[in-house]
């Protein structure tokens, strides 16, 4: 082989060599950022799809010209987070619950929803019983009565959580205190025939689209639509239902292509469900509150998608509730801080002596060979295996309980050998010139190790710290059984307590909140960059100090 | 060496006067009129959220009464009380022979219905036969198209034997039938794990409280066509139901005064209403 092509082959292997090494970089990078970008999506932005027994179209608004308008509006206090509307159902349940309804169950913030009505005797006051109640049941012991609108807006604007009603006509009139939520409250109740299961098949959700499609005659079978085989029948209020007449217009949104032919109208509520009910195949539009036997009656159910803010700041500084599903995060970060502070006040000046006793006195011998095994090993083990022996040693056999005490001594022992191995290193790693120097010049050897040494190896020794922070942050294996669960703020040792890792593993294992899972996730990783950036930036600083 | 030894003298003696001052605050005594001190219970997923709202209503009642409690399953729970470990516990299941020789009593504060869960959008069967039920869960029957569903493999998901709900579930389905669980089901560890598994897992089977019937992507199925509510149980023609207690040490009257009250609550109209609020079903 000619000298020529050899060095021919050498590039070219060297080439491959590169291409190789870039390709798997540039994976790297993108698998981390990819895990830690979705990890922050998901904790910035929920997406759900909701099920829901009424259309997406909205009503009681009536700043809208073009909808009908219910004689009532409902009006909440701002305070409230609700961020587009309700469903008659959850309108029914609030007004009807035995217990004070919370709006943690729709918003998440943990509030008393404060109820409020006009009282039946004026004309708005009745509706609104009419529409709220369903003609099912009376309002419960938490309902407020106010004699007309003006004194429902000042009762509601004055009382956080509040939600009532008012005469459509006032709503112009609103402070700024209270705002219109709109209320969806259009079912589709259809013949039982639609909800049969046909070889397997029964019709699932249906959204809006499907809705107008088949209004239109776009679709004219179940099939078409994940039903079985059975012709669709529509059936609509005619202009002449009065508000109802309007329902066709407020699903098509005053769309001209209403199908002609096909569509059965009908007059009163009463004969819309005689048709319902006899009409193989049929599908109707109408008030929710007007289904009379809710239970029982097939209606389809409606698929809604969802996207929201999911963290924002309130999730920060609120205290959590029922676990976890309402409010916020404020005790279980501060839990955190709290375990990543009397770990480090643990462990620090035990791992940090003890590598300074293993480098600069120890005789190098067999004894501290093994030593050294050992803290090896143990850096390895897995976290689980100190969360048995934490569980065991420290809340059974020493009857510290499961509390705050048992976990941080746990979580010391489990990052001690990270930090006596980062700390030896660090300190191995001061050149012997600098002691040789230090003594030459007559200082004692604790002097040496306290002005010379340790000063030179304190970037080494700040990271083993940061790591073990990291560590500790990120654990969870060996809090389950020796931290609890206890979503309050740590009230002293023995206190069972969370913190943030324990959270998510709550709220995932337990399927309280995906989307709560992801914004915790999020603030940890937050955390961990914040926590990685102080390091940099300190050893950074604290190595030009030392270079000057 | 020395210093080291030293050192972990001085550190283990820093942890017991620590510890020492966490029992004093702990056993603060409970005046009659007002409470206050810290409080472990622990036990049952499936009665978690009723102690837990319980536990968050008494905040206002008693500010000062900090009670924590530790889901971690009705069987942990009683060995807790049994350690003392957890003052009072509580358990979707009866005392065993074996607890009760230890002296565990329960109270009962809530019943609860076992519902069959299925994959909402996968599985198109609405009702199971009990014996069905307990073949699939025996690994007799495998396949969806046997018990009139589509043609595909059952995934099967179990409790973890520490569950109250794994219990009632053997004792009303598996026992009847004279079966017993195969051993190849995957565990979940509490009744929402269940139902967010069953929920995102297709051709998917599980078994939950009733609270947890209506999370997402899950259907309950009716047994025998009877379907799993409130009225089928007062009238005991749903078969698969069981009480929720809470275990004690001795009767009620020596579990403490806190302990005590607490139950009272639980067991007065306010504390039944949370149990309906969060889909249980009251005492009759």
């Amino acid at each position: 082989m000619s000298p020529l092509s050899q060095t021919k082959k050498a590039h070219l292997q060297e080439g491959i060599a590169k291409g190789i090494i870039w390709f798997f970089v540039v994976l790297t990078i993108v698998i981390l950022a990819w895990i830690i970008l979705y990890v922050l999506y998901r904790g910035f932005v929920s997406v759900n799809h909701l099920h829901y027994q009424v259309t997406d179209a909205t009503e009681m608004v009536a700043t809208d010209p073009d909808h009908p308008t219910a004689p009532i509006s409902m009006i909440i206090q701002r305070k409230v987070r609700l961020k587009d509307d309700l469903t008659s159902a959850e309108l029914f349940e609030m007004y009807t619950k035995r217990r004070q309804p919370n709006w943690g169950d729709i918003t998440g913030q943990n509030l008393d929803v404060e109820l409020f009505a006009l009282a039946s005797e004026s004309e708005e006051g009745a509706a609104g019983a009419e529409i709220i109640l369903a003609n099912r049941e009376n309002y419960s012991k938490h309902v407020t009565l106010e004699k007309d609108g003006k004194a429902m807006i000042q009762a509601v604007s004055s009382t956080p959580g509040g939600i009532g009603f008012i005469p459509s006509a006032m709503v112009e009139t609103l402070p700024r205190s209270v705002k219109v939520v709109p209320i969806r409250r259009i079912a589709a109740p259809v013949n039982a025939s639609v909800e049969k299961i046909v070889d397997n098949v029964q019709i699932q959700t249906i959204d809006n689209d499907d809705l107008q499609a088949i209004f239109t005659g776009k679709v004219n079978n179940w099939q078409e639509i994940g039903g079985i085989d059975l012709p669709i029948r529509p059936v609509a209020y005619s202009k002449n239902a009065g508000i109802r007449g309007g329902l066709l217009d407020l699903i098509l949104g005053k769309k001209d292509t209403i199908l002609d032919q096909g569509i059965l109208y009908v007059d009163t509520p009463e004969e819309f469900f005689e048709t319902i009910d006899s009409l193989p195949g049929a599908i109707g539009m109408t008030y929710w509150e007007d289904v009379k036997d809710i239970d029982d009656r097939p209606m389809l159910t409606f698929d809604r998608l969802e996207v929201r803010q999911n963290l924002d700041w309130h999730y920060l500084v609120e205290a959590p509730a029922r676990s976890g599903k309402w409010g916020g995060i404020s005790t279980i970060i501060i839990n955190t801080f709290f375990l990543i502070l009397f770990t480090l006040l643990f462990s620090t000046p035990i791992g940090v002596l003890g590598a300074i006793y293993m480098v600069e006195y120890a005789k190098q011998g067999r004894v501290v060979r093994i030593l050294r095994l050992g803290t090896e090993t143990l850096a390895g083990i897995p976290s689980i295996v100190f969360g048995l022996f934490g569980f065991i040693f420290f809340v059974d056999m020493l009857g510290l309980g499961i509390g705050f005490i048992s976990a941080t001594l746990t979580v010391t022992m489990m990052i001690l050998p990270t930090i006596i191995r980062t700390s030896e290193e660090a300190l191995k790693s001061v050149p012997l010139s600098f002691r040789e120097g230090s003594l030459a010049l007559g200082a004692t050897k604790l002097q040496t190790i306290a002005k010379v040494v340790v000063p030179a190896a304190t970037p080494g020794i700040l990271t083993g710290i940061i790591l073990a922070v990291g560590r500790t942050v990120g654990e969870t294996a060996v809090l389950i059984y020796t931290l609890g669960s206890n979503y309050e703020l740590v009230r002293g040792p023995s206190s069972s307590a969370r913190v943030l890792s324990l959270h998510l593993y709550n709220l995932f294992s337990e399927a309280i909140s995906f989307d709560r899972s992801f914004a915790t996730g999020a603030i940890l990783i937050f955390i961990i960059l914040l926590v990685n950036y102080s390091t940099t930036s300190l050893i950074g600083r604290l190595n030009k100090k030392a270079g000057k | 060496m020395k210093k080291i030894s030293m050192l972990l003298v001085l550190f283990l003696a820093a942890s017991f006067v620590l510890f020492a001052g966490g029992k004093q605050e702990s056993g603060a005594a409970a005046s009659a009129s007002q409470f206050s001190g810290d409080y472990a219970f622990g036990g049952s997923t499936t009665v978690d959220p009723i102690i837990q709202a319980a536990i968050e209503e008494w905040k206002e009642l008693y500010p000062d009464v900090h009670i924590s409690y530790e889901g971690v399953g009705s069987s942990t729970g009683i060995k807790g009380i049994i350690a003392g470990t957890y003052s009072l516990g509580a358990a979707s299941r009866e005392p065993k022979d074996g607890e009760k020789a230890q002296g565990v009593e329960a109270t009962h504060i809530a019943l609860d219905a076992i519902a069959a869960i299925v994959n909402q959008s996968s599985v198109s069967i609405s009702n199971i036969s009990m014996a069905n039920l307990a073949s699939i869960y025996a690994g007799d029957i495998t396949n969806w198209k046997e018990v009139g569903g589509p043609d595909a493999p059952i995934v099967v998901f179990n409790r973890d034997e520490a569950s109250g709900t794994y219990e009632t579930f053997e004792g009303h389905v598996m026992k009847k039938a004279d079966k017993e669980f195969m051993a190849s089901a995957s565990v979940t560890t509490g009744n929402g794990d269940m139902a967010a598994k069953v929920g995102s897992t297709p051709y998917a089977i599980g078994y939950v409280g009733l609270g947890f019937t209506h999370e997402k992507g899950v259907k309950a199925l009716t047994l025998e066509g009877i379907e799993p509510d409130v009225k089928n149980v007062y009238n005991k023609s749903y078969p698969v139901w069981r009480y929720l207690n809470v275990v004690h040490i001795g009767p009620l009257s020596q579990a403490g005064e806190v302990e005590q009250a607490f139950v009272d609550y639980l067991l007065s109209e306010d504390g039944q209403d949370i149990v309906e609020d969060l889909d249980f079903i009251r005492l009759p």
